[in-house]
């Protein structure tokens, strides 16, 4: 987005840490993407006619925590591919490998939070969502000033 | 540029390597076809089609380390920024995905016959699969991008996160019901025969030896394509504007 008409010249120079930007644009991910989920899953409930027992502010909290992993890994990697000559169709091919790790774990604590099933089913996946978010934010914010050089 | 020219056939320990690594791979890779189609037993239940056992590990293990190697020179490339460690992470990835690809191609012609299908959705399938395509974009990435000191740097990038992804990727194997068998990890008593296991081992160190092989190789075919670019790009400058 801030590609567009240079936009992101002024971003880069003002006074505000590489990181902070980073971390700016993953939360704005994160909230677009959310409002996104919170429009989809009534529908596919609606749909799907589906009976959930579990509890439901459990398996928001999941949804989140994978919402944040994607955007940390998919900010990261959208702004390398927006500067390359194939753009767009570079990101997908990229980050779905990347994010195979947190689609199963989405798949998998919601399954089992909706389904009500106890925390001994799920628990280990949510660890995983948990150490897939703090790897790759820290990573991305260490690797994002190398990212933005040109 | 006759300087130039003379300069080329230089014996540097890179060099040197090259032809030892050479020598070791043409003498080892027809012992191993002979330990392994001649020597190791044939496997009860399998028959003769678990052989391929021997090119299919090896090849994964390959595998690893290209991947390896190229999280660690991208690392080393970032802080040096030093071309030559670019060509070695490239050329790192590029013989990771090779070899990789070998993994996925014996793969389901090993499981054709035992499992009955070519290929499922068995998660230790699928992670390999998943890991390919990273490695697969990586390429790609490179080759996308706008030059080669963006590309060095965007990839080195993912060859970061991408090699911090693997494990993760590799958790989830032990997590989702698994079809694929653990060989190298059975503690009890029904692990490997010993002469399988001494094949595995030859045949594992062999195929380093060849990884090693290549990639210095493909290190020297990439320094070769960047003083062709150079020579290129100056050519194509008009002359006395350079």
């Amino acid at each position: 987005m801030e590609r567009d008409q240079d936009r992101i010249q002024g971003i880069l120079l003002s006074p505000v840490d590489r990181s902070a930007f980073y971390l700016g644009k993953v939360a704005a991910i994160v909230i677009f993407m959310a409002i996104v989920e919170g429009l989809i899953v009534p529908v596919a409930v609606v749909m799907f006619n589906f009976h959930f027992s579990g509890r439901i502010l459990l398996a928001i909290l999941a949804l989140l925590l994978n919402t944040i992993g994607f955007a940390a890994v998919g900010t990261l990697f959208a702004a390398m591919t927006t500067c390359t000559r194939r753009g767009e169709l570079l990101l997908p091919l990229l980050l779905f490998p990347a994010a195979v790790p947190i689609a199963l774990a989405a798949v998998k604590t919601t399954t089992h939070i909706l389904a009500g099933r106890p925390f001994a089913a799920y628990g280990h996946w949510i660890r995983m969502t948990v150490a897939y978010d703090l790897i790759f934010l820290s990573a991305a914010v260490l690797l994002f000033d190398f990212v933005l050089e040109d | 540029m006759p300087e130039r020219a003379e300069r080329r056939p230089l014996s540097g320990p890179s060099d040197l390597a090259e032809r030892i690594l050479l020598i070791l791979v043409a003498v080892l890779i027809p012992f191993c076809l002979h330990v392994v189609f001649r020597i190791v037993p044939t496997e009860g239940r399998m028959g003769v089609v678990q052989r391929i056992f021997y090119f299919h590990v090896p090849s994964a293990f390959a595998g690893f380390l290209g991947v390896g190697l190229c999280a660690l020179f991208s690392a080393l490339y970032l802080w040096t920024r030093d071309r030559r460690i670019d060509r070695l992470a490239h050329a790192s990835a590029e013989i990771g995905v090779l070899f990789f690809t070998i993994v996925l191609l014996t793969g389901p012609i090993w499981a054709r016959p035992v499992w009955g299908v070519w290929w499922t959705g068995e998660v230790r399938l699928t992670s390999t699969l998943v890991l390919w395509l990273l490695y697969a974009g990586y390429l790609i990435l490179r080759e996308s991008a706008e030059s080669p000191e963006q590309a060095a740097r965007f990839c080195a990038v993912l060859g970061i996160v991408g090699a911090l992804d693997v494990p993760i990727i590799y958790y989830s194997v032990q997590w989702w019901r698994g079809l694929h068998p653990k060989v190298l990890k059975v503690s009890g008593g029904q692990g490997l025969d010993p002469a399988m296991g001494q094949a595995l081992a030859l045949c594992s160190v062999t195929f380093i030896l060849l990884f090693l092989l290549l990639l210095l190789l493909r290190v020297r075919v990439g320094r070769l394509q960047d003083e062709v670019d150079l020579l290129l790009s100056t050519a194509a400058r008009p002359a006395g504007a350079a």
